[in-house]
C-alpha cells in the first residue's frame, strides 16, 4: 500500500515535470524540470529496488546529460529570448496523434486481455479483436540476493555480454572523436607551430660568439 | 543578587566549551541509543527519528570546524584565532549563526525566485543527506545501502546541479561565470574521484561502507596508495577547498555562483560546505585507514572494534586528523587557475587513475590465492612505482613548459639585439 | 524497512525540513526593508551594463561532454567491479581492454588539442 503512495508520488513527479518541460516558455526553466523528471525516473527505479540503476541514474543523467543540456541551452542565446512561441502552429494535431498511440500501447499492454466484440453493420464485418493479456516474461532461473554481483559478472563473462560490452567502449571513443571533429573541425597541433620560430632566433646569438 | 547571577554567568562562560561538546555527544549518543535498539521503539518511530537524528550529525560539523578553520589558520599564520566570543572563541559558529539569521535576504532584480530559493534548499539537502550512509559502528548507521558508494557520487552531482541553479538564477552574469566555472570544477573532477573508488571496491567486492570496514583486514592505504592520493585530491577540489577555491576567492570572482545570496540562504551554502568537506573525511576514513576498527591492531590482538564502544570514537578522531589536513593544506597552498586546474585534472588525474585501475586489476587477480601480507606488499610495490611514474612525467612536462617558455623568452629579448649588431 | 531506499527517502526528507525550518526560521527574525538599490544587481559596487547574460566560452561544453564520456564508462565499470572477486583473469583483462580503449579516447582529444583553455 505504502509502495502505491510512493510510486504514484514519484510518477506524479516525473510526469508532471515532463508537462511542465514542454509548456514552460523559458528554456533554462524547462531544462530544470527536464531535470527533475530525470530525479523522478530515479525515485521510481528506488521504488523498484533496483539500487544500482536510481544511483545512476542521479549520477549520469541528472548529473551529466541534463547539465550538457543546461551548458548547451545556456550558450546560446535563446535563453534570453522568451518571445518566440512555446508550441508550433500544429500542435492539436500532434496532441491528437500522441493520445491515439497512447491509447494503442495501453490496451496492447495491459494485463487483462479486452476483446472488442464483433460489429456486422450491413455489409461491414469486423471480426473480433482480442487486445492486452501480454504476459510479462519471468525468468526461469533465480536471479539470487546480490543482482549487481550478477550483473557485474554477466558483463565480462564470454557467454554473457562481452561483446555489447566491448562494442559500448567503442561507441563511447566514437563519440568522443566525433566530438573532437564536430568542435574543432581543422585544428592543427598546436605544439607544432612557435616552436621553430623560437628554436631559429634562439640559435643565432651562439652562432655570433 | 546581582553578585550571583555574575558567578552563574562566569561559570557558564567557562564552561562553554564543555557544553558545545556536550551537545555534540548527546547528539550521538542519541542516535546510537536509536539505532542501537538500547530502547524499544515501533520501527517505523525508530526510522523516522534515526532519520531525524542523522541529518542532525550533517548539521554539526560547521559548528565545530567553522571555529577550527579559524583558529588552525590563526596559528599557521603566527596568530590567535578568534578568542572573544566564549572562552577559545567557542561559540564563534553560534555567533556566526546568529548574525546570519538576523541579516536581511535580498533578493535581486529580475532573479529567478522559484530557483532561487530551490537551490539553497537543494544545496543543503545533498548535503545532509549522506550521512544516512556513514556508519560510526558496526551497528550505528542510518542505513547499510548496498549501493553507498554510487550514493556519494550521486549526492555530489546533485550539489553540481545545485550550483548551476543559483548562479543561473541570481541574475548577475558574475554569478553566472563563476557557476559555470565551478560546475566545470566539480564535473571534471567527479571522474578521478569514481575511478579511484574503483580499487578498493574491486579489494573489498561490496560497495557498502560497513562492508568496506568489515573487508579491511589490513588498511587499504598501504595497497592503494594512489587511490588515496587520487580520492584525497579529488574531494579537495568537490568541496572547492584551497588550493581549488577559485571559484570562492574574494579577489577573483567576488563570491562566485552564491554573489547574490545574504543571510540564510548564504548560511546554508556555508553549512553544504562544511558538512560536504566532514563526509569526504568520512570517506577517506572509510575507504583506506579502516574506518571504525583499528585494522593493523586487530591483526595483533583478536579483538573486532566496530563492536566496542570505542567504534565512534576511533572514527571521530580519524575524521578529524583527515579534516586537520585539509585545514593545513589551505593555509599552505597557493591557489591555482582555472585553466591548470582543469589541466591537471584531465592531463594528469583522469590518466593516473585509469592507469591505477588497470594496474590493480591485474595485479589483485594474479594474486589472488596468495597471501594478505604478500598482496599487500606487491600493491604497495606497484603503487610506488606508479607514483615514481607520475613524479617523472610531471617534471618532465614541467621542464618542457619551462623551456618553452626560455624560448619565447630567448626569442624577445634577442631579436633587438640582432637588429643593433647588424 | 524492507526497501533500504525507504530510509533515504526519509533522510532525504529530513534534510529538506531541516532546510526548510532555517529558511522559515530566518524568514521570521530578519528584517524585511527591501530598497530598489539594494535589490538591485551586484557588478562590484557599479551601475549593471548591458544585460546579464554573456558569451560564454564553448570549451565549458567541451569539458562537459568529456565528462558525460567518462561517466558512462565509469557507470559500465562499478558492477564489475563489485563482481571482481568472483571473475576469471580473462574477464579482468576485457575489463582492462574496454579502459585503454577508453584512455585511447582521451588520448586522441588530447592530442587533438581539444582540451586547452583557449
Amino acid at each position: 500500500m505504502l509502495q502505491k503512495i510512493v510510486f504514484l508520488i514519484f510518477s506524479a513527479i516525473t510526469l508532471g515535470s515532463g508537462l511542465l518541460v514542454v509548456t514552460q516558455r523559458n528554456l533554462i526553466r524547462a531544462a530544470f524540470c527536464l531535470m527533475a523528471a530525470l530525479l523522478g525516473v530515479a525515485g521510481l527505479f528506488a521504488v523498484m529496488e533496483a539500487g544500482f540503476l536510481a544511483m545512476m541514474q542521479v549520477f549520469v543523467y541528472a548529473g551529466g546529460i541534463a547539465i550538457l543540456i543546461i551548458f548547451a541551452v545556456m550558450l546560446t542565446r535563446r535563453a534570453m529570448d522568451p518571445d518566440t512561441p512555446q508550441m508550433n502552429t500544429q500542435w492539436e494535431a500532434s496532441v491528437g496523434l500522441v493520445l491515439v498511440l497512447f491509447i494503442l500501447l495501453a490496451l496492447t499492454l495491459w494485463s487483462d486481455p479486452i476483446t472488442l466484440p464483433e460489429i456486422n453493420v450491413g455489409r461491414i464485418h469486423i471480426n473480433e479483436i482480442t487486445l492486452g493479456g501480454v504476459p510479462w516474461p519471468e525468468s526461469e532461473e533465480d536471479v539470487g540476493a546480490d543482482t549487481l554481483a550478477t550483473l557485474g559478472e554477466a558483463l565480462v563473462d564470454s557467454e554473457g555480454y562481452v561483446v555489447p560490452f566491448e562494442a559500448a567502449s567503442v561507441l563511447l571513443l566514437v563519440a568522443m572523436v566525433g566530438a573532437a571533429y564536430i568542435a574543432f573541425p581543422s585544428r592543427q597541433e598546436p605544439q607544432a607551430e612557435p616552436e621553430p620560430v623560437g628554436a631559429d632566433l634562439a640559435t643565432e646569438p651562439g652562432g655570433e660568439e | 543578587m546581582r553578585k550571583f547571577l555574575t558567578l552563574i554567568g562566569g561559570l557558564i562562560y567557562r564552561l562553554l566549551p564543555l557544553i558545545v561538546f556536550g551537545a555534540i555527544a548527546v547528539v550521538f549518543l542519541i542516535f546510537a541509543v536509536i539505532r542501537l535498539e538500547w530502547i524499544e521503539l515501533p520501527s517505523v518511530l525508530r526510522d523516522v527519528l534515526a532519520a531525524f537524528f542523522a541529518a542532525l550529525i550533517g548539521a554539526l560539523p560547521v559548528v565545530l570546524f567553522s571555529w577550527a578553520e579559524r583558529k588552525v589558520l590563526g596559528r599557521v599564520h603566527n596568530r590567535i584565532g578568534p578568542n572573544e566570543s566564549g572562552p577559545f572563541g567557542i561559540i564563534q559558529a553560534m555567533a556566526d549563526g546568529i548574525k546570519m539569521f538576523t541579516k536581511e535576504d535580498v533578493t535581486p532584480d529580475g532573479a529567478d525566485r522559484v530557483m532561487f530559493n530551490v537551490a539553497p534548499i537543494l544545496m543543503g539537502s545533498a548535503a545532509f543527506a549522506v550521512y544516512g550512509v556513514l556508519p560510526f559502528a558496526h551497528a550505528m548507521i542510518g542505513v547499510d545501502l548496498s549501493v553507498a558508494l554510487l550514493y556519494l557520487l550521486a549526492m555530489g552531482s546533485v550539489t553540481s546541479v545545485a550550483v548551476l541553479m543559483a548562479g543561473w538564477s541570481s541574475n548577475n552574469k558574475y554569478a553566472l561565470l563563476g557557476a559555470f566555472r565551478s560546475v566545470s570544477q566539480l564535473i571534471s573532477y567527479e571522474i578521478p574521484l569514481a575511478l579511484a573508488l574503483l580499487t578498493p571496491i574491486m579489494l573489498a567486492g561490496t560497495m557498502s561502507t560497513v562492508g568496506l570496514v568489515e573487508a579491511q583486514e589490513v588498511p587499504y592505504f598501504l595497497p592503494l596508495l594512489v587511490s588515496l592520493f587520487l580520492f584525497y585530491v579529488s574531494s579537495l577540489a568537490e568541496t572547492s577547498r584551497a588550493p581549488f577555491d577559485i571559484l570562492e576567492a574574494d579577489s577573483e570572482i567576488v563570491a562566485g555562483f552564491f554573489t547574490e545570496y545574504s543571510g540564510m540562504k548564504f548560511a546554508l551554502f556555508f553549512l553544504a560546505e562544511y558538512a560536504h568537506m566532514f563526509a569526504a573525511s568520512m570517506m577517506t576514513v572509510i575507504l583506506f585507514f579502516g574506518g571504525y576498527r583499528l585494522p593493523l591492531l586487530e591483526l595483533i590482538v583478536n579483538v573486532n572494534f566496530g563492536e566496542t564502544f570505542l567504534a565512534p570514537f576511533i572514527i571521530i578522531s580519524k575524521s578529524l586528523v583527515v579534516v586537520f589536513l585539509f585545514l593545513w593544506i589551505r593555509s599552505t597552498l597557493p591557489r591555482i587557475r582555472l585553466d591548470q586546474l582543469l589541466a591537471l585534472n584531465w592531463k594528469f588525474l583522469v590518466p593516473l587513475s585509469l592507469v591505477n585501475v588497470i594496474v590493480v586489476a591485474i595485479l589483485a587477480k594474479l594474486l589472488e590465492d596468495s597471501s594478505l601480507g604478500l598482496r599487500t606488499i606487491v600493491l604497495l610495490a606497484a603503487n610506488l612505482l606508479m607514483l615514481a611514474g607520475a613524479g617523472f612525467a610531471l617534471a618532465a612536462a614541467g621542464r618542457r613548459a619551462r623551456e618553452r617558455d626560455e624560448i619565447s623568452l630567448t626569442a624577445v629579448t634577442d631579436a633587438p639585439q640582432l637588429t643593433s649588431i647588424h | 524497512m524492507p526497501n533500504e531506499f525507504g530510509f533515504i527517502g526519509l533522510i532525504l526528507a529530513m534534510s529538506v525540513f531541516f532546510s526548510l525550518v532555517a529558511l522559515v526560521a530566518a524568514w521570521i527574525f530578519r528584517p524585511k526593508k527591501p530598497g530598489r538599490i539594494k535589490a538591485s544587481t551586484y557588478e562590484c559596487g557599479m551601475e549593471t551594463v548591458g544585460t546579464s547574460w554573456v558569451q560564454f566560452k564553448v570549451q565549458y561544453y567541451i569539458y562537459a561532454l568529456i565528462f558525460v564520456i567518462f561517466d558512462v564508462e565509469v557507470v559500465f565499470l562499478f558492477p564489475v567491479a563489485v563482481a571482481f572477486n568472483q571473475l576469471a583473469l580473462y574477464m579482468v583483462l576485457e575489463m582492462v581492454l574496454f579502459i585503454i580503449i577508453l584512455a585511447g579516447a582521451l588520448l586522441y582529444v588530447w592530442r587533438k588539442g581539444v582540451l586547452e583553455w583557449v
